[in-house]
């Protein structure tokens, strides 16, 4: 067998055994997020509580896991949301080393079940599978136990591990494999409630390739004519010798004079690295710069990431400024992980250069809330707490001995160990604050007598929806295509399909002329000049979800993915949408066109719309889960609506959006997939279930 | 290395160069001035007419260096100079390797090259704006490879206002005092603004 292994492995936390069986009857679902969705559907019934022995976490990888396929190294993690309104399913997507290491043990797919009667974790080597004791874990940090199993296990193993977050139950909790990338969606509670605390990985078995020559070929035809830099931005960030173009905004920030300048052995130049180039990919992105502003050039030590990935993406930084004050002054992360709760400080305290404060700061709140294992979820958790404190409602969810024990005045001053007063409170889980990392649709449950209708409805929020997910490259890129994406997974719209074709760099006529080839006329809008919705912007905004799914089942980065365009100039910035179903051929050796790996992953969105449907208990999809804030018509509020100079939507604009996006799925005007599209997709099963439900 | 490989190798430097091409005096120059411009290209350097007589090639006559330039400028660049191009700033002509830096780049360092900070900003802003469409923040001319300082760009927005050349180009804020150029003639005001505001507030925010 190529590409998937054929196995998947089942452990039950309840009895400590665990069982191997056949993973084929999913190769429809592709594997990674398709396979895991389809077990979820499978084995735990509607309306389970996330947190229920009954409940389940599937973990699943692709046929192109560990392989060389470049980003390939993505795991995603199913299970019920504890988070959002309605607890369907939602998809945790994590790099790391975790995924090639359970394709070397053998597996597709991991099924988590039951409850252990105490802390325990998974222990997985090659073959041999354990459910081992960690009473001695329960209670450390995520980076001691990782410390602590690699050092029983040894150096090389892939651990995964919850935090106090996870372990007090808060919704908002995640967990952390190595000491930096984050498994988010409230996966941390539900380990927790399974009291696992960790799990160990490592596996020694290679992935079998059809055809090796051809997929080396293959990766060096990507690498070469196709990958940019972090999230496929295919312009450098500065004018370069090589360049026709240059745009501020992107991830190509490496150039000529911007060093990693803490590198072992003296500042690194990360100069020029033209297309054509791939061993100076990794030099392309200097992520800690992008993310903390020019002052962290001093601090890179290097660029780290996944497993078969040449981007690198992560900035990994030594901030001497922590000593003293974090177990170790050293840290790697990317995007709003690399400062996370920097914004509950007013100002920062600089101490050699302009800026340094909120670097440590940053980095700071960085390494507290990945020991902790919290989950931001994108920004929310950060800016549910600013929420409540510049409306003056901390006094009103706090006894006055609690308020008066937080010294408030160290957020003016820039004190950053304010951070860290908040941060034990929230994850103390018996703490009022800890009410605030339920989730925004929870918060706002809890506390609607103080909150009305405004919190939820905020711009200080951004929630792409009422249920509780927070907007993720929505309105405020593409229009309704942005937003369309996000109404798909039940959290935030984890869909970068779109924003890095956006945010690639390349001048607006040149992004429009290669989209517009694929999904029609009128698909893409000048950037805050938006039109009215048409046909194309839906197919346009379903081959963002689709390709999306389509990597998390793969698996791929859709941080990376799709390869829409190049950063050369001689192929006109074309990319090349077939690079996807290439692979999937030499990888599995059978022959898999475009549209055949699209249709398969659109068999898993239309499975997880059911799963929707069936959480929702109710087809009308339309008024109960598609329903976007209000700040999303209202913002700038002297800016007539597709005028330029403005993201604002329309209501009635919307409604038609979410009718042409339904029909480009065969759904119903309710928004919920009909007996004829399930059965097209071979769903019948399903069809009939949610026909069962009067759903249907 | 075994015996053999190392006797083929000892035949094959004794043996004449079956490929070696005599080159005419000219063909000669050409090839050497090649060679300057391209090593200057290599550093992301264009080189102006000036610098290229001070340092042309030993044995190569200014008169013939002229000849050969004058045809680059006509796009007729001779033999090795086929790859090298021009962009004319406004105090010299510039050259540089067109098969290794593209024409963008080479009329941008021709502008850093002319020491005109006023044009410099106008012209990068003027095509941004009219481009992309996008304002040029007061960050991006402080960094590689425009490297003004921040009194330098302070001072070259109010000394435009000034110019009657210049009457085009503006000044945006954002909300986090991010400041940047802008071109009336490709972009209103209000656009450029939303625009500075997304990059440098929004994008902070929700990257």
């Amino acid at each position: 067998m190529n590409g998937w292994t054929g196995k998947l492995l089942r452990v039950n936390l309840t009895t400590g055994q665990s069982a191997v069986e056949s993973s084929e009857k999913y190769f429809d679902y592709i594997g990674g997020k398709g396979m895991a969705n389809r077990i979820i559907y499978e084995e735990v019934p509607n309306g389970t509580e996330p947190t229920a022995p009954e409940s389940k976490i599937v973990m699943a990888i692709g046929p192109n896991t560990g392989t060389n396929a470049p980003c390939s190294g993505r795991t995603t993690l199913a299970f019920l949301s504890p988070f959002t309104k309605y607890n369907a399913i939602v998809d945790a997507h994590v790099g790391g080393d975790t995924a090639v290491m359970l394709k070397g043990c053998g597996f597709d797919a991991m099924i988590i079940e039951g409850v252990a009667s105490g802390p325990a974790y998974i222990k997985v080597v090659d073959d041999e599978v354990s459910v081992e004791d960690a009473s001695g874990l329960w209670g450390k940090t995520t980076t001691e136990t990782t410390a602590a199993l690699c050092e029983k296990h040894g150096a090389g193993v892939n651990v995964m591990s919850i935090g106090k977050a996870g372990e007090n139950l808060l919704n908002l909790s995640c967990v952390i494999s190595g000491v930096a990338h984050s498994a988010g969606g409230g996966l941390g509670k539900l380990f927790g409630a399974k009291k696992l605390k960790a799990i160990v990985l490592y596996g020694k078995k290679a992935t079998k390739v059809a055809d090796p020559k051809r997929l080396m070929e293959l990766n060096n035809y990507i690498m070469s004519d196709l990958m940019g830099a972090n999230n496929n931005h295919v312009v450098p960030t500065v004018p370069q010798s090589w360049a026709q173009y240059s745009n501020k905004s992107t991830r190509w920030t490496g150039h000529p004079g911007l060093t990693w300048g803490a590198a072992e052995g003296g500042p690194i130049d990360t100069g020029e690295s033209a297309p054509g180039q791939p061993t100076l990919m990794g030099y392309r992105t200097q992520k800690a710069v992008f993310d903390h502003g020019p002052v962290a050039e001093k601090y890179t030590v290097k660029m780290v990431g996944c497993t078969s990935c040449p981007i690198r993406c992560y900035g990994g930084v030594n901030v001497p400024m922590l000593e003293g004050v974090t177990p170790n002054t050293t840290h790697a992360n990317t995007c709003i992980g690399n400062r996370p709760y920097v914004g509950l400080l007013k100002n920062y305290q600089d101490v050699h250069d302009e800026g340094d404060g909120k670097l440590t700061a940053g980095v700071y709140s960085a390494i507290l809330a990945d020991d902790y294992g919290l989950w931001d979820n994108y920004g929310e958790l950060n800016a549910t707490l600013n929420y409540f404190i510049n409306n003056g409602l901390m006094e009103k969810i706090m006894t006055p001995e609690q308020y008066n024990e937080i010294d408030w005045t160290k957020r003016d001053t820039g004190d950053m160990t304010f951070i860290k007063d908040i941060l034990e409170r929230v994850v103390d889980g018996k703490h009022p604050l800890s009410t605030l990392a339920q989730g925004a649709y929870y918060v706002d449950q809890q506390y609607h007598d103080l909150l009305g209708d405004d919190y939820l409805n905020s711009s200080a929020m951004t929630l792409w929806g009422l249920i509780g997910a927070k907007r993720h490259h929505g309105n405020e890129c593409a229009a309704q295509v942005g937003m369309l994406t996000n109404i798909i997974y039940n959290r935030d719209g984890m869909c970068h399909t779109i924003v890095n074709i956006t945010g690639s760099g390349l001048p607006y006529e040149i992004q429009r002329n290669i989209v517009e080839e694929h999904f029609g006329e009128g698909c893409l809008d000048k950037p805050r000049n938006y039109t009215r919705m048409n046909e194309a912007k839906a197919r346009f905004a379903k081959f963002g979800v689709v390709r999306q799914v389509l990597h998390d089942s793969f698996t791929l980065c859709n941080w990376v993915w799709p390869m829409t365009f190049s950063p050369r100039k001689e192929r006109g910035y074309k990319g090349d949408l077939s690079a996807e179903a290439k692979l999937m051929s030499a990888v599995t050796g059978t022959e898999w066109t475009e549209e055949e790996l699209d249709f398969a992953a659109e068999r898993v969105i239309q499975l997880h719309r059911a799963m929707t449907v069936k959480s929702v208990g109710s087809r009308d999809m339309r008024n109960l889960h598609d329903v976007i804030p209000e700040y999303a018509y209202n913002t700038e509020p002297d800016v007539p609506v597709f005028t330029e100079g403005t993201v604002k939507m329309e209501k009635e604009d919307w409604q038609l959006a979410l009718g042409m996006f339904y029909q480009q799925f065969g759904w119903d005007e309710q928004g919920s997939p009909t007996r004829e599209t399930l059965e097209k997709f071979g769903l019948g099963d399903v069809a009939d279930d949610l026909a069962a439900s009067n759903l249907l | 290395m075994d015996e053999q490989e190392k006797m083929d190798l000892t035949q094959q430097e004794a043996a004449p160069l079956k490929d070696e091409v005599q080159l005419s005096p000219r063909e000669a120059a050409a090839a050497a001035l090649a060679d300057l411009l391209y090593s200057r290209t290599a550093h992301n350097k264009v080189s102006s007419g000036k610098w290229i007589c001070q340092h042309a090639p030993q044995g190569v006559e200014r008169a013939l260096l002229d000849e050969l330039l004058t045809a680059v400028d006509a796009g007729r660049g001779e033999g090795a100079l086929e790859h090298i191009a021009m962009t004319r700033g406004t105090k010299d002509r510039y050259y540089y390797d067109a098969s290794i830096m593209t024409a963008e780049y080479a009329r941008l360092d021709a502008l850093l090259e002319d020491k005109d900070i006023l044009k410099t900003i106008a012209s990068v802003t003027r095509s941004d704006c009219k481009l992309y469409p996008r304002p040029t923040e007061f960050s991006k001319m402080m960094g590689y490879p425009f490297r003004f300082s921040l009194d330098e760009v302070e001072g070259a927005a109010a000394r435009m206002q000034l110019h009657d050349e210049y009457q085009d180009i503006g000044v945006v804020q954002a909300s986090n005092g991010a400041k940047a150029f802008y071109s009336s003639q490709h972009i209103k005001e209000g656009y450029a603004r939303s625009l500075l505001e997304a990059s440098e507030v929004e994008a902070r925010e929700w990257p």
